[in-house]
């Protein structure tokens, strides 16, 4: 028995073991925020991260400079189209944004779910090893990013962050596997609201899924789907996608649809974290 | 200074890793085939072959500590995948002659313990939906092959550099 105990490689094993389970058992609890000492870390990584992204993303970018010239004259010939339509729009949001202002005036409601400012950021690295599909941005606490922010691209909503450091966060993208990372959301319709939960993604379809849609209510294909604004910190009406298809669940209750992001999960180097105008209940009560 | 070109070479490879999966997305590649950079890890494992055998673990374990806590979020994965998979191919090198040929097929089966260890943690422990089947052709085997490449590329100057080191150690 004590030679056992003598031998050294067994016992660095057994403690290494048993380190390692209390580290992965540490970092796993449903913590508020990433420890100080990882905090620095990050901060220390992420400076020299963006030293070097920079100039990498600069070379990739006229690359891509040169790949969008040979497309330009097609993508010419479509917006024009599409510009007449939009200056036909533009006098019509016009005038409703000015018809909601006074209406507000008259109520004397100022606070509003859609109502956000935007922080931008810059991406500046992205987890290799693809078990989660996470981004690293170059903002964090000191410009005022808080966990569970919503995080777009210009064409739709990305994610949320899911931890701060001094100058970087981390942010989970809808495309990654992972259980936890769920957003509410709604479909928007001709006559109702339907609201319901992004929650996963179809890997092989590239497509959100979205569940918890009432069973009588009907969904039609190509009806846009934004955030809800409801629980957390997300403004209302942020861009996520159209609706692609439409299953029922397995027990048949409840209605699934898969939703077809607008916003790519790939090949983006600029972001904003949204930060909505009005608090959300925590900090509320924070305050009071 | 010559002692921070070491360091500083691993740095670089930590960094292009993140690099590597911003510009190269899956569909880059067609299909769903995952092709995870391990640039860090086989650089290492290369230390380990080439007679760095302790320093090559300690730096083995701070570059997995740093690869969890910027990356993945969970303390303790990395931390000790590194050193085990450079342990695995130093064990491996104790056996075979060392050349380029067995020194590689070292890296790369110390690659492939090391990335199905950690989906085993996944599995188990994270509960990802990954079926054995499919981390095998989706995952572990376009990951093998590029860094096979990699280590095809850099094997020879990485080992001819690692070499001067361990002389120029010696003599003074």
């Amino acid at each position: 028995m004590p030679q056992f105990f003598l031998n050294k490689r067994l016992i660095i094993l057994l403690v290494s073991i048993i380190i390692l389970v209390s580290l992965i058992g540490l970092s796993m609890r449903d913590r508020e925020n990433i420890s100080k000492p990882e905090q620095f870390i990050k901060d220390v990584v992420g400076f020299g991260q963006s030293l070097i992204s920079m100039p990498a993303h600069g070379v990739a970018g006229f690359f891509a400079n040169i790949k969008d010239l040979q497309n330009t004259y097609t993508e010419n010939k479509k917006l024009k189209v599409r510009l007449e339509e939009l200056a036909k729009l533009e006098k019509e949001v016009a005038d409703l944004t000015k018809d909601n202002e006074e209406l507000r005036e008259v109520l004397g409601k100022t606070d509003n779910l859609r109502s956000y400012s935007p922080i931008q950021a810059t991406v500046i690295s992205r987890t290799p090893d693809r078990w989660y599909e996470r981004i690293i941005i170059d903002k964090g606490k000191k410009s005022g990013i808080e966990r569970d922010m919503a995080v777009m691209t210009s064409k739709g909503l990305v994610g949320k962050v899911i931890s701060t450091s001094e100058m970087t966060s981390t942010v989970e993208l809808l495309s990654s596997e992972n259980t936890k990372n769920r957003v509410s959301a709604l479909i928007q319709g001709e006559e109702h609201e339907i609201h319901g939960l992004i929650d996963g993604y179809d890997k092989e379809k590239k497509l959100l899924i979205m569940k918890d849609l009432p069973m009588d209510l009907e969904i039609k294909k190509g009806q846009n789907v934004v955030t809800s604004g409801l629980g957390g910190v997300f403004p209302k009406t942020l861009d996520i996608g159209k609706v692609k298809e439409l299953t029922t669940d397995q027990y048949g209750l409840t209605q699934v649809a898969y939703v077809e992001p607008s916003a790519d999960f790939y090949g983006f180097e600029h972001v904003m974290v949204i930060v909505r105008s009005m608090p959300s209940e925590e900090t509320e009560k924070e305050g009071e | 200074m010559r002692r921070i070109i070491l360091p500083l070479v691993l740095a670089l490879a930590f960094y292009s890793e993140s690099l590597f999966a911003a510009f190269f997305p899956p569909e880059a590649f067609g299909a769903e085939r995952l092709f995870i950079p391990h640039f860090v890890a086989s650089l290492l494992i290369f230390m380990g072959i080439y007679h760095f055998g302790h320093r090559a673990l300690v730096y083995a374990a701070i570059f997995g500590l740093i690869y969890d806590v910027y990356y993945t979020g969970i303390i303790g994965v990395y931390l000790f995948m590194f050193p085990i998979a450079v342990y695995f191919a130093m064990k491996l090198m104790k056996v075979w002659h060392t050349n380029l040929l067995t020194s590689g097929l070292a890296a790369i089966l110390s690659l492939a313990l090391m990335e199905s260890l950690v989906y085993g943690f996944q599995l188990l422990v994270m509960h990802v939906s990954v079926t054995p089947a499919d981390f095998a052709t989706d995952r572990l085997l376009p990951t093998l092959i590029l860094n096979l490449a990699f280590i095809i590329l850099v094997s020879f100057p990485f080992s001819r550099f690692l070499m001067r080191r361990k002389k120029e150690e010696a003599e003074s």
